[in-house]
């Protein structure tokens, strides 16, 4: 025999939705959200088992229905908000990760040899530079000389650059 | 001194360094932590569809705002999970460079005997600078191995607690992203319900005249003729509740896929923090690392987010 057996007409629906609410509000007080989940069931409950289903009967039914949501709806703020809690501290632990993955990505680049062939390569660049300027020194145009000279001052600049970070 | 110079004395003063590095550490090769980063890239998906599955359902439940909040929130598991694919990335290029060791100094020897070229510097003749460089290369090759496993250790050492503190957080974050895909799911099957109290309604009135028809005996012809009457309208309005029958079913499918996916993740996670302490004890002591399970967590969440996506 179920809770909703015995009652008959619209009084006793009244009365018993009346009970339900008041029960609601508690579960609505507390923090844990197992019972406020239970207690929407057993409003959901009434809706589904009030009986007939004139107008008054489902002004009962449309408050129940209501209320079953107001308490789902506050379980999904509760753990919204509980994640937006939590999101601060995995924040902070993003930004470890981040560290960490820098801290690797140095580690492998110094097993590389990285830095040593990169200084390499811009000393490279550097001499070649140096190198077409002098023959268009030798033989270009004014606007081929100009050119050749910004390029020998980059290169220069990035060699700076380099000596400076090293 | 030229570069490829100051490499092969480099390497001479370090050939004996390397056979001590190797007595003592046994010159294991670090292990494999590809799967690491593969099983990272699996996990950053199954975080991101975890949450906007959780948002849809929300969506679906005429719970927009919410969703909206909850898809707003969720970058911050998001983004913990790029961190994480990163992080794993790069500890595997501590382990690639190691094995590459050889490559970097012939790279690296290229450059040398180009810059010595360019500026005019007479080199030894060229086999005796390939004999040199494959000498270095070799060197270095272990060199770089030993280094390799030593800053492993370091990077791997300083970050478990984090690995373990953020599996910790992840999985309390999924646990509240369940909890709303429960409640989510009820508010819909309220709303649903409301839509279609008229035939749910209809349909209680019918059973319960049914009912008590029955306890009347014995069953009088305008009784069983009434009877009748409630079979035929009971069939039309059960015909009238098939889209909300229909989207109970899919809801129903959705909501078991969604969970399996969560849960799925949750596991991945910890796989993962698991594997990355074995990876740990196999660079300190060379034990075995074991990818079973993390590879059995990768292959689950890569079906369940097709499923899912597939919705």
């Amino acid at each position: 025999m179920s809770e909703w057996d015995d009652i008959e007409g619209f009084e006793s629906w009244s009365r018993k939705l009346r009970s339900l609410l008041d029960a609601a509000a508690d579960a609505a007080k507390q923090t844990n959200h197992d019972s406020r989940f239970a207690m929407s069931e057993r409003l959901i409950e009434f809706v589904e088992n009030s009986f007939p289903n004139d107008e008054k009967i489902r002004a009962l039914d449309d408050i129940a229905s209501k209320a079953a949501i107001g308490l789902l709806e506050q379980n999904i703020d509760e753990r919204l908000k509980s994640i937006v809690t939590r999101n601060t501290e995995l924040a902070q632990l993003s930004k470890q990760f981040d560290i960490g993955a820098e801290d690797a990505r140095t580690s492998a680049a110094s097993i590389r040899f990285e830095r040593a062939r990169k200084t390499l390569e811009v000393l490279n660049t550097g001499v070649e530079t140096m190198q077409d300027l002098r023959s268009t020194l030798k033989t270009g145009t004014d606007r081929q000389l100009i050119a050749s000279i910004d390029k020998a001052v980059t290169a220069a600049r990035k060699v700076r650059d380099l000596l400076q970070k090293s | 001194m030229t570069p490829l110079a100051h490499l092969a004395r480099h390497a001479q003063r370090s050939c004996f360094a390397v056979l001590a590095l190797c007595a003592a550490a046994g010159c294991a090769t670090p292990p494999d932590a590809g799967r690491l980063a593969d099983a990272s890239a699996q996990l950053r998906s199954a975080i991101a569809a975890s949450g906007s599955t959780v948002a849809f359902e929300l969506d679906a439940a005429g719970e927009s705002e919410r969703a909206r909040q909850l898809r707003d929130a969720w970058a911050a598991p998001d983004r913990s999970a790029v961190a994480l694919s990163q992080y794993s990335d790069a500890v595997a290029g501590i382990i690639r460079s190691g094995r590459e060791g050889g490559d970097t100094v012939r790279r690296l020897a290229d450059a040398g005997v180009q810059l010595a070229s360019g500026v005019g510097i007479a080199l030894p003749a060229a086999g005796a600078v390939a004999a040199g460089v494959d000498l270095a290369a070799y060197v270095y090759q272990q060199i770089a191995l030993a280094r390799s496993a030593a800053s492993l250790e370091q990077s791997l050492a300083r970050m478990q607690p984090a690995v373990d503190r953020i599996a910790d957080v992840i999985g309390h974050q999924l646990d509240d992203a369940q909890a709303i895909l429960f409640n989510a799911n009820k508010v819909a099957e309220v709303r649903m319900r409301d839509q279609f109290s008229d035939e749910t309604g209809y349909l209680l009135a019918l059973r319960k005249e049914r009912q008590a028809l029955y306890r009347v005996t014995p069953l009088t012809t305008a009784n069983a003729e009434r009877l009748l009457q409630i079979d035929k309208v009971e069939r039309t309005v059960t015909s009238r509740l098939e889209p909300m029958d229909a989207e109970r079913k899919a809801s129903s499918i959705r909501v078991r896929n969604a969970l399996l996916l969560i849960a799925a993740t949750r596991q991945a996670v910890i796989d993962w923090a698991g594997a990355h302490r074995q990876l740990l004890a196999a660079v300190r002591d060379g034990s075995a690392v074991d990818p079973h399970a993390l590879l059995q967590s990768v292959v689950d969440v890569r079906e369940l987010i097709r499923k899912v996506r597939a919705q």
